[in-house]
């Protein structure tokens, strides 16, 4: 990357083209990756080195990606990238580079390191791994640890970089069939809280090894963040694309000025939260900024993402560049309640730590499916009591967004910060065999 | 070569165990059309060295788009010290399997280069059937998809072995949406994507398709909606790929079986106590697995442990006989070899175990889907992939389609909506009581399935001939 910030202006000042527009990213990953309490999976070190070219001629458009940064690749490519605008018929939706002014807004994070050294990733994990085996546990998991920086350049002046440092630990405690995981995502790993971790894991693991057969049915329910994380994630996807929203082809076409939600979920995206730095605070492939947006308040539909040319065409205020470039900044807003204060008030239910392969089934009402994972409890007078079997449930999310009952605190997941969701009439629709 | 060849004996004079590297490029093509427009066009190139070490008892691999010597020798380095890592808190004994010395070339035979072509000749052939179905009635919508991909690897290894394999890939896909009668409806034609050169997308049929799909996509909009229960079903192959690929492809791949994929793709019902035991399908299901297979998406000549493609049985009339192994999991349940079912999406990515190209055998009497349907009372004949779940063991399953026709009395009586069907996936397979002969077997490609953490995508081939089942749950998915 430093090779090519430091060509970058010759590169951009050669006349041939007035639009190109280089985004480079540059991934150290370090990453370990473990089952049956050892090292005995994935166990590398990846440096990414990518670099995509976008040209543009006479309304036309071409995007190449090389896994390089030196300049005389870049030049190569960009030139091919011309060349290749060139055969393309004119692009209505063609749009010219953003502007200088367009990015001015833009706070961005300068180098970071990774501050902990790679053999004290292995000493926390045999960490992990003793208790597990005291405890008469098998773990599975991978600890993740990246250091990116993405960057965009282009011929109308813009001139991005943006560093994130992002930990991942997965770690899934098994006993028998039965399994409970938990995670941490953030930019310190100094903050997890390791002996608790432990504890709080070990103890849910045993829970989950004590297995009941529960018939399948409509239950209230505390989904965990990872499972009220995973599933409004596939939600958002689907749903909140303004393009699609326009055409009829979204669920929300026909729900826009309808309520949606209970009052108290708030469903936002906001690329500047201090502790989700996955993505860099614009779009990294062409350098719009991101903005903070608001998608359900108050129980209404307020917002969607779409791309800078139908943000122009319908005079929308532009929000980066669609939908993916945010998929890691969701967050619905949590409330100051633990887990087990929440057990306490819905008295009698199911609690689910994790789904696992979500698929939607009706788009157009947004049902989707999947399978309960890594711990489904059973809530009798206020506590969880034992475990039950893992269910597959056909869910209309509207439904659910209609019937929250409580919300309580949020953590970090994968698809940003996500709250414990209490929701009565989930509709668990047939068992599996563990 | 000579550099991979250096570098796995310099792993060796540090102590390695077994240590290859591999030269990996990869180039791909992907054009997307929505309407008369190109909505997309991208290429992208990467390449790069991958260099995996064992040490004692741990793995580590490192990559390294460095090409000189002293650029693998970090590499190396750095692999080395990870492995030394995870031997230092290793829990288990590592073997892997013997595979003999192989000296070889491999490439998929093809007449005409894609990236040769210009890209907007191959638009041009989606725009020609997308503005055909636009004029069809009622269509607003068409989307037009083609990927190209070029694969070259260079492969060395301590054992001695030196292959060198240069691979093309195409995936056609083409869909038209329907608006009518208050319902959003859409139709895929999905050709087979298969190992071939741009000839094969050259000649597929896309105005014969476009105006079939354009039709039905209209007609599933006034389709009356399923009823719930159980109920027989008449699966066309490609419904049937997606189904074996998710209840039998991924429950018979030895790492999610031994649990070293618990954290993410999950396990499988499939243990060992249940080989060359378990009732997995009735006696008209045999799987066949064939990394040989001419045009298949797994046809690698060798996997990415130096493993010659092979062709083996997977269920056996029934019966579950084998799994897809890597070389070190082979040796740990005791087979003599590798069957090569590992491979890795780019040159920084670690070898995994991958779903061969693994097909449902056509039945052995001669029988048509025509006399299956006119042999049916009652049931649900579907066509196409549509929503796909399984849970991480691989037993409570649920798909979809992409078009439904009920059958009522031996006859296709009109088209359905909203069909999923739920079941467990040896009592799906325990449920087939007709597979049709090899005249209707039909390949149908894969090449989205994503596995490993950090995850990597994998290519294979499916294929069967339409079948039937017995008393299967249908819901709405509504
Ligand atoms: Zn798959």
């Amino acid at each position: 990357m430093k090779e090519l910030k430091k060509n970058i202006r010759g590169i951009l000042g050669k006349p041939s083209t007035d639009h190109l527009v280089l985004s480079p990213v540059q991934k150290d990953i370090h990453f370990i990756r473990f089952s049956n309490n050892g090292v005995n999976r994935e166990n590398l070190f990846d440096r990414k080195v990518e670099t995509a070219i976008e040209a543009g001629v006479n309304g036309r458009t071409a995007l190449l990606t090389i896994d390089g940064q030196e300049s005389s690749s870049v030049e190569a490519a960009a030139a091919k990238a011309r060349q290749t605008a060139e055969l393309l018929p004119e692009d209505p939706e063609y749009m010219p580079p953003v502007t200088k002014e367009e990015t001015a807004g833009i706070k961005t994070v300068s180098i970071v390191y990774d501050p902990i050294p790679v053999e004290e990733k292995y000493t926390l994990l045999s960490h992990i791994f003793a208790a597990m085996k005291n405890a008469g546990l098998v773990s599975a998991g991978s600890l993740a640890s990246s250091v990116t920086e993405h960057a965009v350049f282009n011929t109308k002046g813009v001139n991005l970089s943006h560093y994130s440092l992002d930990y991942a630990l997965n770690v899934t405690a098994m006993s028998g069939k039965s399994a409970f995981k938990d995670f941490y995502y953030g930019s310190d790993l100094k903050k997890l809280d390791l002996e608790n971790f432990i504890n709080n894991l070990t103890e849910k693991a045993k829970l989950a090894s004590k297995v009941k057969t529960q018939d399948a049915g409509k239950y209230a329910v505390i989904l965990g963040p990872d499972a009220t994380a995973e599933l409004l994630a596939f939600f958002y996807y689907y749903a909140f694309d303004r393009k699609k929203i326009d055409e009829g082809l979204s669920s929300l076409a026909s729900r826009m000025d309808k309520e949606i939600a209970v009052k108290d979920f708030h469903f936002f995206s906001d690329p500047y939260d201090p502790d989700m730095k996955v993505n860099p605070p614009f779009d990294a492939k062409t350098g719009m900024p991101c903005r903070r947006v608001e998608l359900i308040k108050e129980g209404h539909f307020q917002e969607a993402f779409c791309t800078r040319y139908y943000a122009k065409k319908n005079g929308f205020v532009p929000c980066g560049n669609g939908i993916m470039n945010t998929k890691y900044n969701l967050s619905v807003e949590g409330k100051n309640k633990t887990l087990e204060q929440m057990a306490a008030d819905i008295g009698n239910g199911l609690f689910i730590n994790s789904f696992f392969y979500i698929r939607v089934v009706d788009e157009m009402d947004s049902v989707f499916t999947g399978m309960t994972r890594n711990g489904v409890f059973r809530i009798k007078n206020g506590k969880l009591i034992n475990a039950v079997n893992n269910f597959r449930f056909n869910q209309n999310v509207f439904e659910m967004l209609a019937n929250i009952i409580d919300i309580g605190e949020a953590r970090n997941t994968e698809f940003g910060r996500f709250p414990y969701l209490a929701v009565k009439d989930f509709n668990l629709v047939s068992q599996t065999e563990f | 070569m000579q550099k991979l060849i250096e570098i796995a004996d310099y792993l060796k004079n540090k102590g390695a165990r077994f240590a290859d590297a591999r030269e990996h490029s990869v180039k791909d093509r992907t054009l997307i059309t929505e309407n008369m427009r190109i909505n997309s066009f991208r290429e992208k190139e990467i390449s790069g060295i991958g260099i995996r070490v064992l040490y004692e008892n741990g793995w580590g691999y490192s990559s390294t788009k460095d090409f000189s010597m002293n650029g693998l020798q970090k590499a190396a380095d750095e692999a080395l010290r990870l492995a030394k890592a995870a031997n230092s808190i290793s829990s288990e004994k590592i073997d892997y399997a013997f595979e003999p010395v192989h000296l070889d070339r491999f490439a998929t035979k093809i007449q005409i280069d894609p990236f040769q072509i210009d890209p907007a000749e191959q638009a041009s052939l989606m725009l020609a059937a997308s503005r055909k179905m636009l004029k069809s009635r009622d269509i607003f919508k068409t989307i037009g998809y083609v990927y190209f991909k070029r694969q070259e690897r260079k492969y060395a290894s301590t054992d001695g072995s030196q292959i060198e394999t240069v691979l093309y890939s195409v995936l056609p896909e083409m869909i038209a949406i329907a608006k009518a009668n208050g319902e959003v409806k859409s139709r895929t034609w999905m050709p087979n994507a298969c190992n071939a050169g741009y000839e094969y997308f050259k000649e597929l049929p896309f105005m014969e398709n476009a105006e079939r799909i354009a039709a039905q996509a209209r007609e599933h909009c006034f389709a009356r909606q399923c009823s719930e229960g159980k109920t027989n079903l008449i699966l066309d192959p490609l419904n049937l790929s997606l189904t074996m690929h998710e209840s039998v492809g991924h429950p018979t791949e030895l790492d999610r079986v031994l649990g070293y994929e618990e954290s993410c793709a999950g396990r499988s019902f499939a243990t060992l106590d249940k080989l060359k035991n378990f009732r997995y399908g009735s006696d008209k299901v045999t799987f066949i697995a064939d990394n040989t297979m001419e045009g298949g998406l797994a046809s690698y000549g060798y996997d990415d442990e130096g493993v010659k493609c092979q062709k083996w049985k997977m269920i056996d009339e029934g019966i579950l006989v084998d799994y897809s192994a890597p070389r070190e999991l082979a040796k740990k349940i005791g087979k003599e070899r590798s069957n090569g079912s590992c491979r890795a999406e780019l040159y920084n990515n670690v070898p995994i175990t991958r779903i061969p190209n693994l097909y449902l055998a056509p039945g052995e009497k001669i029988l048509s889907k025509e006399e299956i349907i006119a042999d049916t009372k009652d049931g649900i004949y579907i066509e196409g992939r549509g929503s796909f779940s399984i849970d991480q063991m691989r037993l409570n399953m649920q798909f979809g389609g992409d078009a439904f026709w009920e059958v009522k009395n031996g006859h296709i009586t009109g088209m359905l909506k909203d069909v999923v069907y739920n079941a467990i996936s040896y009592e799906f397979w325990r449920s087939c009581d007709a597979v049709a002969d090899s005249r209707e077997f039909e390949k149908a490609g894969f090449i989205s399935c994503g596995k490993g953490d950090p995850m990597q995508i994998g290519q294979m081939t499916h294929g069967a001939s339409p079948a039937r089942f017995r008393n299967i749950m249908v819901r709405r998915g509504k």
